[in-house]
């Protein structure tokens, strides 16, 4: 009902470029408590109507930042522009934002439709109209059945819809989620993305969307943007992000990748070429980077679906070749993750068909040899 | 307890066991039905019987008569002070719970750090370090027809003589009512507060909420059964007490306990224990309207 009334609003205006809204830029955001700072210096573009997830371990700044945007947290430095006005001194009311809070902070006191109606309370709007209104805001997320519901007597996932639906009300150009669906059970959480991803679309605004999962990061968003201390590490598209981790942290927190060090031999056309650990010898695309020093020592990265395991003694001529023992088998569903180690490298991820595994499992402390061609690895920045 | 007491005779035959079990759970109960009953039935009791006695001016009559209702009910001064004391509830529940709102807020919400707010509330209990009876004293210097406020305001120029209305009158029995019980106000409310979500606050910001409204949507409904709480406080102590009427009106000033007081040191048991009924009766009311208004069971 609403959704059509929104998508036609939105219609009306012409110019599809136009019609989106939300455009949000940072400028060397900064947020500084007493002496730590907790976002350093962030500069960042949001496209109206994207989707962007903040993905980062806790503590790295994703939230104040968040936060930051939303007009919970004062700005300590630079500018924040939503749809080219300077909005870093505006209350959060004032800013086009909405918030989706991790616990929903839903007011007790308040049945489901007045939770819903709660700003149009505050702006003075008529008890029937507002209620009128809320209700159409509850049926968007199907919660029209549980309109007189209190939020005690809610389940979290039907919290969360109330919650949604209150900061739609707002009519905002940008919603904000405080990592909304860290308190589903699973399948809730798989369901309750589909349902975002939905009304995003729908709705054509941008949602800016907190995380420490990189699956749901994966799935949601048009951006993923990784912190790590207070800084952005990489921002792109999920595919760029997953294929192309820049650092060892970002490999390792994005997963699926297995982060090897090495020292660098030398520099051949597009290739490097490089010892260890152990005796391994590897060839990587040199890509991008700028030639590294032969005797430096680099990361680079391997994805773990594309290595190749067989025993020690068959015939390959891969070049990249390492020779490790096996450490565990971790049975996954589709996929059996194995854990292989050798001289210098813990923890190297091979993740095999669970078919293929069980035709010839490997035993623990079997030595075994990964093997896999220079594309499916890549060169890591430092930093 | 019950289950190490049950476990040496369970060893026993079955019915035994459970007649000991039995037992466990009556002793259990027994002392504070013991101290309930004692301290809180029975006399409650005999007041209700002795008010229905006859009385002479040396002499208590066992009767069952209604005289001592009657002439209570009938007479306009026992209305009168009834009222009265009804009034003394009123202000001082009016003015307890303004000021017993804002400290607890300037406490929960303002004060940021644990330790600042034990501090802040120790200092809160500092008048209690002394009895009622001296703190209600220690006003007499400051209110007084040459007290400390009478000079400074004269001092000052405000005033040419002395405000008679200071000391010895209703407007210090409230004084001192607000003074005596406006903690038993903080502490229910705080409790209150702090039980409030911070996150709600933002959530009512981010709804575009004033801070004037985020005061009377979010926080003053989910402080309702602390207000309650600390409301029945005040509106019990007031409605029992005699000494600070007593004290801070002079002598002028009349309640329930006061009247209660005079019959008794006249030696009027029946129509005291009438008196204590009714007024029981009233309080009990009371509470039960203001525990009908707001459920408290979420806060116990």
């Amino acid at each position: 009902m609403v959704s059509g009334a929104m998508v036609g609003e939105v219609m009306t205006t012409g110019d599809e470029a136009l019609s989106k809204r939300g455009a949000v830029e940072l400028v060397s955001v900064t947020k500084r408590y007493g002496g730590t700072t907790a976002v350093d210096a962030i500069t960042l573009k949001i496209p109206a109507g994207g989707y962007c997830c903040l993905l980062g371990p806790s503590g790295c700044g994703k939230s104040s930042t968040l936060r930051m945007i939303a007009g919970h947290e004062t700005i300590s430095d630079g500018d924040l522009i939503v749809d080219g006005q300077n909005i870093g001194d505006q209350p959060p009311a004032k800013r086009g934002t909405a918030m989706m809070f991790q616990d929903y902070a839903l007011f007790p006191h308040l049945d489901c439709v007045d939770n819903v109606a709660f700003s149009l309370r505050m702006r003075g709007v008529g008890k029937t109209e507002r209620r009128a209104k809320a209700r159409e805001m509850l049926a968007l997320v199907h919660m029209e059945a549980f309109a007189q519901r209190m939020p005690a007597q809610l389940s979290g996932g039907q919290q969360q819809r109330i919650a949604l639906a209150r900061a739609l009300l707002t009519n905002p150009h940008v919603l904000l989620l405080d990592e909304p669906l860290s308190a589903l059970d699973p399948f809730l959480r798989v369901k309750m993305r589909a349902e975002l991803r939905r009304l995003q679309r729908e709705l054509g605004i941008t949602f800016i969307h907190v995380t420490h999962s990189q699956e749901e990061a994966m799935a949601l968003a048009d951006l993923v943007v990784v912190m790590e201390d207070g800084h952005i590490r990489q921002a792109g598209t999920p595919r760029d992000v997953f294929n192309h981790p820049r650092t060892p942290f970002i490999a390792r927190f994005i997963g699926g990748h297995n982060v090897v060090p090495a020292k660098v031999e030398a520099v051949e056309g597009g290739l490097v070429r490089l010892s260890g650990p152990g005796t391994g010898h590897f060839t990587v695309p040199l890509g991008s980077h700028v030639p590294p020093a032969a005797g430096g020592s680099m990361h680079f990265a391997v994805r773990g679906d594309r290595v190749a395991l067989a025993r020690p003694g068959v015939g390959d001529a891969s070049p990249n070749q390492l020779t490790a023992r096996a450490t565990g088998a971790e049975y996954n569903g589709q996929t059996v993750r194995l854990t292989l180690s050798a001289e210098g490298l813990e923890d190297f991820v091979v993740l095999m068909d669970e078919a293929a595994y069980h035709a010839d499992p490997i035993e623990d402390g079997a030595t075994v040899r990964a093997s896999w061609t220079p594309e499916v690895s890549h060169l890591l920045d430092v930093q | 307890m019950s289950a190490t007491d049950a476990i040496p005779s369970a060893k026993g035959p079955k019915g035994l066991a459970r007649l000991g079990a039995e037992a466990v759970s009556w002793l259990q109960a027994a002392p504070l039905t013991l101290v309930l009953g004692l301290f809180l039935i029975f006399p409650i009791v005999t007041i209700v019987i002795v008010s229905f006695w006859d009385y002479s001016e040396y002499a208590l009559i066992p009767d069952v008569i209604l005289d001592n209702y009657t002439y209570l009910l009938s007479s306009p001064v026992t209305w009168s002070i009834f009222l009265s004391t009804l009034g003394y509830a009123a202000a001082s529940w009016v003015l307890t719970l303004l000021i017993g709102f804002t400290v607890a807020y300037f406490l929960a919400f303002h004060v940021r750090t644990l330790t600042w707010q034990i501090v802040l509330f120790m200092v809160c209990t500092i008048p209690f370090w002394t009895s009622n009876v001296i703190r209600m004293i220690s006003w007499i210097p400051v209110l007084g027809r040459n007290g400390l406020v009478n000079q400074g305001l004269m001092g000052v120029g405000i005033i040419d003589h002395p405000l008679e209305f200071l000391l010895f009158s209703d407007f210090a029995v409230i004084l001192a009512f607000v003074h005596l019980y406006t903690l038993f106000m903080v502490v229910p409310i705080f409790n209150s507060m702090m039980r409030i979500d911070r996150s709600l606050l933002e959530a009512a910001a981010d709804q575009g909420a004033s801070a004037w409204q985020t005061l009377w949507s979010v926080i003053v409904p989910l402080c309702r059964p602390g207000i309650v709480i600390g409301s029945i406080f005040v509106v019990t102590l007031v409605m029992g007490d005699f000494i600070t009427v007593r004290l801070m009106s002079g002598g002028q000033g009349a309640s329930v306990g006061v009247m209660m007081n005079n019959e008794i040191s006249l030696l009027q048991y029946p129509a005291a224990a009438a008196d204590a009924v009714v007024l029981l009766a009233v309080v009990l009311l009371m509470v039960f309207g203001m525990l009908k208004a707001v459920d408290i069971r979420r806060e116990l």
